[in-house]
Parts: structure tokens; sequence; C-alpha cells
């Protein structure tokens, strides 16, 4: 990988909101050549999207969060992907992993 | 009754001859501050790396807890042989030609041991670190100065070395990547300098610990020039690249003579370095390189911000190419390097080093470490930019 891709990746990851100005500072690239790079990185895929981490406890909602660890089994001609499909379309579903071990895919699902 | 007595009169010459560290008496004058950001102490703001704390854990927990070969763990001298033979080409024999040493700064010292006779006279490069002449003083040799300057951006000429060579010239102290500079040597000034050392048959002490905190070009060892692998101890160590300074690890690479007789000081002061560090440094080695290029990545961005910081308010700043400190240059200001850093600490709360702790050379000039988050450089540099602002006025 570029070394700049790097840089640039390393920073946004750290801080989506890191202005091509400040990204530039920290890389020596011009301001053009980084946003550039971020509309190239953003369209090919490697930006995914930017989030926000929130503390939800701080504004009353204090949600819970549990860790579920399911045990499937496979449909003809239907591999794990497709299970963790339909199982991340229920909005309280945060995370879901495919394991090796004694389970096959662990969720993490957030409610009240 | 028996006379009182005064202890100091027993003190040796040669330690009442040597300076007391400027870094040291500096950061007296931060103790019981509050509010104070820090660009002054020369080590990395990161923890040693996970998987390196939790192998020196698991040796603890397996009972490993005994001393090691003086010249260190074989597995540990394995790695460093094929480690620098992958970097450079480098061929050091592990059983004769590495010694691993409680930090570079016992390496230092016993390097500099293991070859000055009273008198002979040994060439520091300064700006540098403070430890240099010190040591030479206190094994009886001459420390003699040459200057490096920003109009060469602190590298070392053989135009600057040569009228320094004396009959009595014994070996040369280098340290690039420099510490307080950032400076690094290119290959073409490094072969001046090796025809110069080979002319006047002179030994060379290259403290490379920064070796790995090179951003820009590729950091060459003095000792993998021609010819000089037998005439020069390569001095290394953990701390900086892997974050591993409280675990004290050095070492030392060159000809079996050398080592040897380093290996002889090293055996009756120090017996044999810390096992648990070494430990640590195995698994730094086999699978560091990671969690260290992730490491001096982050410098390389703070390096960034920190010199178009400087020269944004008005302190000239070189581009340091190695290390993780920047020289800015503020002469122009019309105060010493110790008043300003003074004052700024005083006024501001930042803490920098004066230039002229590492020689008269840094003198106009500050060292500050930009081993601090990016957030501390920020606010240091708007402290420091109302205070030169305030001194305009």
């Amino acid at each position: 990988m570029d070394e700049m891709i790097r840089h640039i990746l390393e920073i946004l990851e750290n801080d989506a909101r890191a202005s091509p100005e400040e990204i530039a500072t920290l890389t020596g690239m011009s301001a053009q050549e980084v946003s550039q790079t971020i509309a190239k990185l953003e369209d090919t895929g490697v930006i995914r999207h930017y989030k926000t981490i929130v503390d939800w406890d701080l504004v009353g909602e204090n949600y819970v969060y549990a860790v579920i660890e399911l045990k499937v089994t496979l449909e003809r001609n239907q591999g794990y992907q497709a299970i963790a499909e339909r199982i991340y379309k229920f909005p309280e579903v945060r995370s879901v992993r495919l394991l090796s071990g004694d389970y096959d895919i662990s969720l993490t699902v957030r409610g009240k | 009754m028996r006379p009182p007595c005064d202890p100091s009169k027993f003190i040796a010459e040669a330690v009442k001859s040597i300076p007391p560290s400027g870094i040291r008496r500096f950061f007296d004058l931060v103790s019981g501050l509050e509010d104070i950001i820090s660009l002054g102490v020369g080590e990395p703001d990161f923890i040693t790396p996970w998987h390196i704390r939790e192998m020196c854990i698991h040796s603890l927990e397996k009972g490993q807890t005994s001393y090691t070969s003086n010249y260190g763990l074989p597995e540990l001298r394995d790695e460093l042989t094929r480690t620098y033979y992958r970097r450079y080409g480098l061929d050091y024999n592990p059983a004769s030609e590495i010694l691993i040493t409680t930090g570079v700064s016992e390496a230092l010292d016993i390097a500099i041991r293991a070859v000055v006779n009273p008198g002979d006279e040994v060439i520091v490069v300064q700006p540098s670190y403070v430890a240099y002449v010190p040591s030479v003083i206190l094994a009886g040799g001459k420390p003699v100065i040459v200057s490096t300057c920003r109009e060469d951006d602190f590298s070392l000429t053989a135009e600057a070395l040569k009228p320094a060579i004396t009959s009595k010239t014994k070996a040369i102290v280098l340290n690039f990547p420099n510490n307080p500079t950032g400076a690094i040597m290119q290959q073409e000034g490094m072969e001046d300098i090796a025809d110069l050392v080979v002319e006047n048959d002179l030994f060379v002490i290259s403290d490379e610990v920064y070796e790995c905190l090179t951003y820009e070009g590729t950091h060459v060892p003095f000792s993998s020039l021609e010819g000089m692998k037998d005439r020069t101890v390569m001095l290394n160590g953990f701390s900086k690249a892997y974050a591993m300074t409280g675990l004290r690890l050095g070492f030392a690479m060159g000809a079996p003579d050398i080592i040897h007789s380093m290996m002889m000081i090293h055996q009756y002061c120090m017996l044999c370095a810390p096992i648990t560090a070494q430990v640590g440094a195995i698994e730094a080695l086999r699978n560091g390189k990671g969690e260290m290029e992730r490491m001096v990545r982050e410098y390389d961005r703070r390096r960034h911000f920190i010199v178009k910081g400087f020269n944004s308010i008005g302190l000239e700043c070189c581009n340091p190419r190695g290390a993780f400190y920047a020289f800015p240059y503020i002469g122009g200001t019309g105060l010493s390097s110790s008043d300003f850093a003074e004052r700024l600490l005083d006024e501001k709360k930042v803490v920098t080093i004066p230039g002229d702790v590492f020689g008269e050379a840094g003198e106009g000039f500050l060292r500050c470490a930009y081993a601090a988050s990016l957030e501390d450089i920020r606010k240091a540099i708007e402290r420091m930019g109302d205070f030169v602002d305030g001194l305009k006025q």
C-alpha cells in the first residue's frame, strides 16, 4: 500500500472529521492531493462510511448490550453469508461475526 | 572522639570535572509546576507494544529470572544477526560480534572505555547527546568538539572534521539520526568521512539508536560502508524504536576483539543485561515490525505538524529527517537558548530543552521532542506563538 494512503487512512480512522487541510499538514501533501486521494478511496469503497461514536448514556438513553453466540445449521445452497445477511437486517444487531470454535456466529445486539 | 569528615574530598577529579546534565537541570525546574506541556523528554509517549510486554510477563511466569551469558541470550544475538543481514546485508557473528547491554548508555560507556587510553583524543560531533563528552572524560580521554551547522542541515562534513584530527586522535563518536537536531547523513557524505577515518587510522563509535526513526531516505549504518565494519562499533537499542526505554536494553555490534574487550568491562560492571528485557527484545525483533512502523508513521505526522507549526510562528525550523526532535532556531528573538527556554517555561508552561545543552553549536536553538500527543504539540505551538509575539512588543 502507498505510504501516503496508509497515513490518510490512519488519520481518518482516528478522526473522521480531520479536514484535507489538517491531513495535508500532517503528511506534507497538498490539501488538493489529499482531497483527491480521499475521493478515490471513497469511490473504490476503501472508505466505507464515516461514523460518530455516541455516548447514549449521557443523553439518558440507557441501552443494554448483549453478545449472543449462535450455532446454526446451514440450508442447502446457503452459506454463512446468507444467514449473516438475514440477521444483520434487524436494527438491534450492531455487529455480526463469523466464528471458529464451538459456535458459528457471534452477534452484538442493543436494546433497552 | 574521632573528627568529622568532609566526604566530598574523596570524589575523583574526573567526576568533579564533568558537567551536570543540562537536561536534568531543566527537569528540576519543572517539578511541582502544573498545567505543563512537555516537549522536553526524549522518550516515546507510546507504551511498549502489548505483545512484547506479554512475552516479558510470560517469561516471569515461567521463572526466567536468571543471569544470562555475559554476551546476552544467544537467541537474541541470533535475531540481531538475522535482522541486520536482512536490513543491510551486514553479517555479524552472533557468537563473537554482538554484545547485549543495559541500554545504549552502557554500550557507549564501555565502548569508549574499551578503546580510549589516557590522553587519547576522541572527536565528538555536536550538537549531540549529552553523554558523549562526560563518557570520554571519565575514560581519561580528551573530547575534541567538531560542530555541525544548520547551513549543512546539521550533517557532518569531511571539511569540518579534518582540522580536528591530530596525531592523538583515536576515535570519533557519530550519532545519526541525531539527537537533538534530527539530522541524518547521506551515504555520499559518509563515504568522505570513511576516507578520513582510514587515512588517519581512526575508530568509529556510531550511536544509531534512532535508526528505525528515519523518515526520509534510508538509514545507512556507518559499518555498512566498504572497509568500515571492523573500524566501527555500532551502538543501538530497543528504547526508541519499540518504546522500551525503561526496560533498558541496548546492544553493540563490532569486530570480535572490540566486542570481547567491551564484554570484559561489562562482565565486571553489569554482568549481563536484565533477562526479562532480553526476552522482550527477541519478541520485538521477531514480531514487532508492524507496531514499530505504526509508531514511526505517527511520529512522521507529528514531525510534519511541528515543523510547519514552528515556521508559522516565526521560528525557523529545518526539516528533521530522523529521530523525534525538532530543532527550531530562536536566535532571531534576541534571547539565548537558556533564557528562551526558561522564560517559556515560566511564562507559558512549555518545557523545551535549550540547544546549548547539546554543545555550543546548539546555542540559538531549542530541542523540542515530538514524542508527545498531537494535541499537546498543538497547544505547545500556540503557547510558543504567544510567547514569541510577546517578545516582539
